[in-house]
């Protein structure tokens, strides 16, 4: 398990690095998922204080409002502050400071920066 | 030459009401009551050279891409409006620190072509937070004119009012190209719609309702003009493409002229939401800032209160000894004084409230209670936006209502908009004071003083009625509608003294000078009523009770009570009075109680107003109206007329019953039907009703 999310870390670099290895990543990421259904990094997956950067999302699931305060592919992401019962997450994407449901917040798949 | 038109718009949080404060100063209108039913304020300002511009604060939006009942107005207004009503020119507030969102709906605006002038508020904080703008290239790069402003310091306005005079050197040419959002689709759009601006086509037909009633929301462009109309899925694929496409120019342009210095800024910040956002503290926070909240509300106002009571009741008695005797001073002294008296007395909890709620918004820490408190709201469906509704409800149900336009969801503000009523508002208020005082006897219990636990508690009840009645509706409710949540988090501020004072003020004004209106007017009439009778007994009263046995060895004074007591039995109030008794009378009332209940459904303060009207109906002294009330004796038990469980009972029914005509007007229109505030009516009051019975019959 550990040796898979490792592997999967190094997947999404190297997906930004080159497009040479996309056809070995898509195999590698299909394998991934075969192995194990779980492996997933969303913003809900972030720990306070922890950074990411936002990945591709289906545009359907998410409101355009979100988008329009910064929720876009590429941008920086970072986990202010848990409500109570870990219901919303405080977020701070590019300078902007919101708040937005866990549900919400598990359609936005991201890389976690180190 | 015609005002000019200004449109003042923002991101929320930006600072825009004090920017607007500052150009109009105390010249503003806003049409918080039916009636007068407009949802803007609108202020002018006198520019440089002598001419005036009628400025318009709308609210506060992220985008024209409509996704809150916010948000429609301020587009309704831009795009759908008459020609003639539409703005000659927007202001746009945008702060400091925040520039790369506020630039998102800059460039928005900029694309609908009408001229912009860019307000960079809170420049006095660029030295501090080490923030460097280059002006030329902004100015040049958006095609505007920018105003550094600090609305707080009140630098920069001077500067803002002549680029307002010079609006016509604007440029109107748009930041981004539309077009590029998808050549294609754009193509086919100006096809089917020749002559039309695709922007403004662009914004209609992606125009999401999902904040309104769906079958009641008003019309889109569903004419189509055989237009092939892409998918939502493909819609909302291109919506995206636009805000990146804004952003990409936005970025380029921060890159080039913006520096900020990232160590300086977010360090305050994180602190004190680490503490206010706690999973312990931040509830015994908020807990203990409610309970400052209430304590001020009763326990400071109640100087003022008797003051303003006192005063009242001597300037009655003066006018009625001054001034020649005649139904002129009688109109005075026993209608229109003690009926503005009435709505008067409860200045002072109203300024508390409106002082507090404005304290907590304008500081940013209404969005952290909203923070904690949502998973608690979910519960009983509602958001964590309902908690300014709720908290607002506290002062008056229509602001509050209006509150609710934040809340993205259709079905989470439409419970809130329902249960907001419950919420005990400041015109309870005065009921509760006067009742509580008669029937709760004025001591310590546990340290605690009884009175104030009543109050307490009946505020309690309220709250518990609202979340109760939030939870039935969720479960009865069948209304599907996309769930979801973004709530700004704005950075802390020290609440500015002058928006403060203007809400305060705006607001207690508001109060009194429209709810003293409605009671001014049913204070005449009442009194007319009171006073005047059809009958022969209505004129002859002296005789007939000097006629009858047993009156003629009463003293003057017991003489004078037994006429005036005749006289309004017989009056056209009495009359109307006897015909409404059989319903109230389970509940504990006589009928002066009910003319009371009757004319306080215009709204809830009038109650004391009317009763101080009909009892001071012929009487010599003018005593406060406590007193006054204290001594009536009920004529079918004999007893005194408020006595506790009358009071228990009515207290109950002033708790839950929908007595606001104004609360119903604005639940009309903000659900855009008639359907939802019968539901409350009928619902509200006829719970009342059963539960006021209850208790009276229990504990008489």
């Amino acid at each position: 398990m550990g040796l898979i999310r490792f592997r999967k870390y190094n997947i999404i670099a190297l997906l930004k690095q080159s497009q040479i290895f996309r056809k070995i990543v898509n195999e590698n990421i299909n394998c991934c998922l075969m192995l194990n259904k779980v492996i997933k990094n969303t913003i809900a997956h972030l720990k306070k204080g922890e950074k990411g950067i936002i990945g591709e999302y289906s545009t359907d699931a998410i409101p355009v409002k979100l988008q329009e305060m910064g929720c876009l592919p590429g941008n920086e992401v970072q986990l202010i502050q848990l409500s109570p019962f870990n219901d919303l997450l405080y977020l701070n994407i590019s300078g902007s400071y919101f708040a937005i449901r866990r549900e919400t917040a598990a359609l936005i798949e991201i890389a976690k920066a180190e | 030459m015609a005002e000019l038109n200004v449109a003042l718009i923002g991101n929320p949080n930006t600072g825009k009401t004090s920017v607007f404060n500052q150009l109009t100063g105390l010249n503003q209108k806003v049409g918080n009551y039916p009636g007068i039913t407009v949802e803007k304020k609108v202020g002018t300002c006198k520019l440089p050279d002598g001419s005036k511009a009628r400025i318009t604060d709308l609210p506060g939006t992220y985008s024209l891409n409509v996704t809150s009942a916010d948000e429609q107005i301020v587009v309704q207004l831009l795009l759908d409006s008459e020609p003639e009503s539409r703005p000659d020119l927007v202001v746009m507030v945008a702060d400091v620190e925040n520039l790369k969102r506020n630039l998102f709906l800059f460039t928005q605006i900029k694309d609908l072509k009408i001229p912009v002038i860019l307000v960079v508020n809170m420049a006095d904080i660029m030295p501090r937070k080490g923030i460097s703008l280059d002006i030329a290239l902004f100015e040049k790069q958006l095609h505007t004119k920018i105003a550094l402003v600090s609305a707080r310091k009140g630098t920069g306005i001077d500067e803002l009012k002549k680029l307002i005079l010079q609006f016509r050197e604007l440029s109107v040419s748009s930041c981004i190209k539309v077009t590029d959002i998808d050549p294609v689709y754009f193509a086919e759009l100006q096809k089917a719609f020749p002559g039309e601006d695709l922007y403004k086509l662009w914004l209609t037909h992606t125009r999401e309702s999902d904040f309104l009633d769906h079958k009641n929301s008003e019309h889109r462009l569903h004419d189509t003009n055989g237009f092939p109309e892409r998918s939502q899925t493909e819609r909302k694929k291109m919506q995206q493409k636009e805000t990146i496409l804004r952003y990409l120019f936005i970025n380029k342009l921060l890159k080039e002229g913006y520096k900020k210095d990232l160590a300086a800024a977010t360090d305050l910040r994180s602190r004190i939401d680490r503490i206010l956002t706690h999973r312990v503290l931040g509830y015994v926070i908020f807990f203990l800032i409610m309970l400052l909240v209430f304590q001020s509300i009763y326990n400071w106002s109640s100087y003022p209160m008797d003051f303003i009571d006192g005063l009242f009741a001597s300037m009655a008695e003066w006018v009625s000894n001054t001034l020649p005797s005649g139904s002129f001073t009688e109109l005075l002294a026993e209608g229109v004084i003690p009926g503005i008296g009435g709505i008067v007395i409860f200045m002072p909890q109203i300024a508390f409230l409106f002082l507090f709620i404005s304290i907590l918004e304008e500081s940013g820490y209404m969005s952290r209670v909203v923070f904690i408190m949502d998973r608690f709201m979910r519960r009983f469906g509602l958001s964590g936006k309902s908690v300014v509704p709720l908290i607002s409800g506290t002062a008056c149900a229509i602001p509050a209502i209006m509150a609710t336009r934040t809340i993205e969801n259709w079905k989470e503000r439409l419970i809130t908009i329902l249960v907001t009523p419950f919420i005990t508002c400041s015109a309870r208020l005065p009921v509760y004071l006067i009742i509580v005082a008669l029937v709760i006897p004025d001591q310590n219990f546990m340290g605690l003083n009884l009175q104030g636990l009543t109050l307490m508690v009946l505020y309690l009840l309220g709250l518990i009625m609202a979340i109760f009645s939030a939870f039935i509706l969720n479960k009865i409710l069948k209304i599907k509608s996309r769930s979801f949540f973004v709530a700004e988090m704005p950075g802390y501020r020290m609440p500015m003294v002058k928006n403060v004072t203007y809400t305060v003020v705006e607001k207690t004004k508001d109060f009194v000078v429209n709810a003293g209106k409605i009671i001014l007017a049913i204070s005449i009439v009442l009194w007319f009523l009171a006073s005047h009778g059809p009958s022969e007994q209505f004129k002859n009263a002296e005789e007939i009770v000097m006629a009858q046995p047993g009156n003629t060895q009463l003293s003057e004074e017991e003489r004078n009570t037994a006429i005036a007591s005749y006289k309004l039995r017989h009056s056209y109030i009495g009359i109307i009075g006897h015909v409404i008794e059989p319903v109230i009378r389970p509940l504990g009332y006589d009928w002066k109680i009910g003319i009371a209940l009757v004319t306080s459904f215009a709204a809830r303060e009038v109650f004391v107003g009317s009763l101080a009207t009909i009892y001071s109906v012929g009487t010599e002294e003018k005593e406060t109206i406590k007193t006054r009330l204290s001594g009536e004796i009920n004529e079918w038990t004999g007893e005194k007329t408020f006595n506790f469980p009358t009071g228990i009972s009515l207290l109950l029914f002033y708790a839950f019953a929908m007595q606001c005509m104004s609360t119903l007007a604005v639940v009309k229109r903000e659900t855009y039907s008639w359907k939802w505030p019968l539901i409350q009516l009928f619902f509200m009051t006829g719970f009342a009703y059963v539960t006021a019975l209850l208790a009276y019959q229990f504990i008489k």
